[in-house]
């Protein structure tokens, strides 16, 4: 067995120099170079958006990079789909894994290879015992002829990764195949790669659970917006160069600009969210917001950041706890999103084309997508109303665009962030709920955004950022909640704490 | 490159309908001398009418990336009903009315079946239905047309007003009621937003589950106005009528444009749709091209209009 640290003397089996991959106007990778041994166990880490699956696409031949080049085993590779790279022996083991949850595991191991004899007969004698050496050859051994649907998550990363390893596979790439698995199933899951490893495969493990990796991988590998911010191996890697690599803690907070409305004490807070639960994802979680505040929400990816928005706005529905609107002397409780935009809360989330945005739809139609109350008369649209809300949209939030019926499709990405912003900018909203708002857009769209962010909370607005950006909650928020395992872990000053300490407190390494 | 595929697609599948109607009715009116006369053009809009409102109901429901079987089984069935309830001596007036609900009624039964139950697809849930309402239809009629419907409905239903038959009036009525209801309404609105993109309409406070409930109702309601122009027509309650009418429906949908994908999709397009499909039927029968060879054109040129669907959709992904 190959303990950490002992890596075989050899040339590198894939050597990737250089690549960069853009989509559209946006950088996905800006220039990676990465190469990996023979036996070798590289973990990759990096926030969602980083590029990691971008560079496992380009790996295992899905996607072809713009500029850049591929060494395999010393000579240059241009793969022109999966099945060149597969041929090659390079296997990805998605956290989904291909596999047929209503067949059996042995008709899984040979899936698409069934032995046949003449006129296609298949010879389930022969698939049976491929099958079995398959399983052996890592000290396997699974009921053949069950459903593998029926055994549990753990068990078809397993067959998958016995499969791609039986086929030849010498470079395996996993994508965070731990995600979904119980602890048993994931030390099982270890044993198995350090066992493919030991027998001459490269291993690419792709995880956010980097402590678990301390024991199993050679070298960590970090990506952050397109570009390698570490790369060394494990054993010298602290807690500190591990998160500022991660989150870009080294990076100087622009500006320090808080909002300037003085808070009362006294005064009951506008969003006030108490003992918020739902299944083992929330628990009793305690958020507040006061008018004109700016508060960030921390914490790393599956903490539960988004869960929380989610909650709050009733898109998620919440087994215990309650969220209130104040306004003044009145109170509203909020259990829908119904409720909530009555409340006048408003969300922008996480996935501006998933679930944010029409993209076929105009600029006019996506600003006001929950209609403004002026836009509306009995049922009828006033359309007028609607297009001008556009264009004082397109003018207040500088939106590049040729105007309210430009699909927003055409637009780039941080326009089209603004065109999720202003739906909820406009009278009657109170509370703003942020998930992400400035990913994947340029710098100076960043910039813009969180001016306008900083406005609104100038105009007695109460806004709550989650963020994976932890330069940006620093630059931005008054107050910082740090959210781990779906717990309210610290409640932080914006002024008086870095990103390093932050992501301690993330990720439960503070002292 | 991509960008222009796509806006020439767009382009297709927003003029191309009214292209293709276009030069099928010149075509026609070369190939037949007894094509382009008032009589004849009459006559196609009063056996179109049946289809164009039926796929009035289907768009509202494709709009919304579903899908309605259902429409022709409760044509029959509300048929059915509309004829046992003349035949028993209700007011026109009223039975009609009863008509109308009880598409309304079994409309919102597939809209409940789809978000109350969360059956995986409407496919399903419209399935269902089209065969229970089917059955339904057999079951009262007992099996057998149901005719000797008063006079005064007859009249009222199947004449001419200033020679304009009576069922196209019924059709022009709801193309224009539709056409508001999707164009100025929020209901419409909203309709387009939840096909266009489900999670960011509900994101967005639109109620999607009542809207889609709104949907399918309509399209039942739809299926229950075309039962009443078919009752006046046929002057009889069958209750085998529009047995696979919701295909035809369906296809004068999509030819007209809209998309299986949801969000798009426009009532006039629906018109130029069934129109197509009522000028082809008319146009090969003048022309002695046998029912056999109506059929596989129809149905090439439901492939192309899908065709022309599927290049706008991978155009906008390439973007």
């Amino acid at each position: 067995m190959a303990a950490p640290g002992s890596v075989p003397e050899r040339g590198p089996l894939l050597a990737i120099d250089g690549v960069v991959k853009r989509f559209g106007a946006q950088t996905a990778l800006g220039g990676v170079s990465l190469s990996i041994g023979a036996g070798e166990i590289v973990a990759l880490a990096g926030e969602n958006g980083a590029g990691k699956s971008t560079l496992m696409a380009i790996c295992s031949g899905a996607l072809a990079p713009d500029s850049g080049t591929l060494r395999w085993e010393g000579h240059a590779v241009r793969f022109r789909g999966s099945a060149d790279a597969s041929a090659a022996g390079i296997a990805i083991v998605h956290q989904e894994p291909q596999i047929v949850g209503t067949l059996s595991v042995a008709e899984n191991l040979v899936l698409g290879q069934l032995p046949r004899r003449a006129a296609g007969i298949v010879n389930w004698r022969e698939a049976e015992r491929t099958a079995r050496e398959a399983l052996s050859r890592l000290g396997l051994s699974l009921p053949l002829q069950q459903q593998l649907g029926s055994l549990g998550p753990g068990v078809r990363q397993l067959v998958a990764i016995a499969r791609a390893v039986h086929r030849g596979a010498r470079l395996l790439i996993l994508d965070e195949p731990t995600s979904s698995l119980a602890l048993d199933d994931a030390q099982r899951l270890a044993e198995i790669v350090r066992e493919v490893a030991a027998q001459g495969t490269a291993v690419i493990y792709i995880s956010h659970r980097i402590e678990e990796l301390r024991p199993l991988a050679h070298r960590l590998v970090v990506l952050r917006d397109g570009l390698v911010t570490l790369d060394s191996p494990l054993a010298s890697v602290t807690a500190a160069s591990l998160w500022s690599a991660l989150c870009g803690g080294a990076e100087k907070p622009a500006g320090g600009a808080h909002s300037v409305v003085t808070v009362t004490p006294e005064s009951a807070p506008l969003l006030d969210v108490r003992g918020l639960t739902r299944r083992d994802r929330l628990r009793d979680v305690s958020v507040h917001v006061h008018r004109g505040e700016l508060v960030g929400v921390a914490g790393l990816v599956g903490s539960g950041r988004s869960r929380l928005l989610h909650t709050i706005f009733g898109a998620a529905k919440a087994d215990a706890g309650t969220v209130r609107v104040h306004d003044g002397r009145s109170s509203r409780e909020v259990r829908t999103i119904a409720d909530a935009v009555a409340a006048g809360i408003g969300m922008v989330p996480e996935d501006r084309r998933r679930q944010g945005l029409i993209v076929a739809a105009t600029i006019a139609t996506n600003v006001c997508l929950s209609l403004p109350p002026e836009a509306v008369s009995r049922g009828w649209l006033r359309r007028r109303r609607i297009v001008e809300a556009a264009a004082t949209a397109i003018a207040r939030l500088r939106i590049r665009a040729q105007g309210p019926s430009q699909p927003v499709d055409q637009l780039s990405g941080g326009n089209q962030q603004k065109v999720l912003l202003a739906r909820w900018i406009r009278a009657g909203t109170r509370v703003l709920l942020l998930d992400e708002p400035t990913r994947g857009v340029d710098v100076v769209a960043k910039a813009e955004i969180h001016q306008i962010l900083r406005d609104a909370a100038t105009h007695g607005l109460g806004l709550l950022v989650a963020s994976s950006d932890l330069p940006e909650l620093l630059s931005l928020c008054d107050r910082i909640y740090v959210i781990r395992a779906g717990a309210v872990a610290d409640e932080v000053r914006g002024a008086e704490t870095d990103a390093t300490r932050l992501l301690m407190i993330a990720s439960g390494t503070a002292a | 490159m991509r960008e222009a595929t796509r806006s020439a697609g767009a382009a297709w599948q927003r003029f191309g309908p009214l292209l293709g109607l276009a030069t099928l009715v010149v075509a026609l009116s070369l190939a037949s001398p007894h094509f382009l006369t008032v009589e004849n053009l009459l006559n196609v809009l009063r056996q179109s009418s049946i289809n164009a409102i039926l796929a009035l109901g289907q768009l509202l429901v494709i709009i919304t990336a579903g899908i309605d079987l259902s429409i022709g089984s409760i044509l029959g069935l509300t048929n059915v009903v509309l004829a046992l309830l003349l035949v028993g001596g209700w007011h026109p007036a009223a039975a009609c009315g009863a008509a109308l609900s009880l598409g309304l009624a079994v409309g919102l039964l597939n809209g409940l079946l789809l978000t109350r139950l969360r059956l995986p697809h409407p496919f399903i849930s419209t399935l269902g239905t089209m065969n229970v309402a089917r059955g339904a239809a057999l079951l009262l009629a007992g099996g057998v047309p149901i005719s000797g419907l008063p006079p005064a409905f007859r009249s009222a239903t199947g004449g001419s007003a200033s020679g304009i038959p009576v069922p196209v009036i019924i059709a022009a009525a709801a193309y224009v009621a539709a056409h508001f209801f999707l164009t100025r309404t929020v209901w419409g609105r909203d309709l387009y937003a939840i096909g266009g993109n489900r999670e960011a309409a509900r994101l967005a406070g639109i109620p999607v589950e009542r809207r889609l409930n709104l949907a399918y109702a309509l399209s039942g309601s739809m299926a229950g106005l075309a039962a009443i122009v078919l009752a006046g027509r046929m002057n009889s309650g069958f209750p085998l009528a529009g047995s696979g009418a919701e295909l035809d429906a369906i296809a004068a949908a999509i030819i007209g444009g809209a998309s299986f994908f949801g969000g798009v999709g426009t009532v006039g397009g629906t018109l130029i749709g069934a129109l197509i499909i009522g000028f082809l039927r008319n146009g090969l029968n003048l022309l002695d091209v046998s029912a056999y060879w109506q059929m596989v054109v129809i149905g090439c040129v439901i492939v192309a209009a899908v065709f022309v669907d599927v290049m706008r959709q991978r155009g906008a992904k390439g973007a």
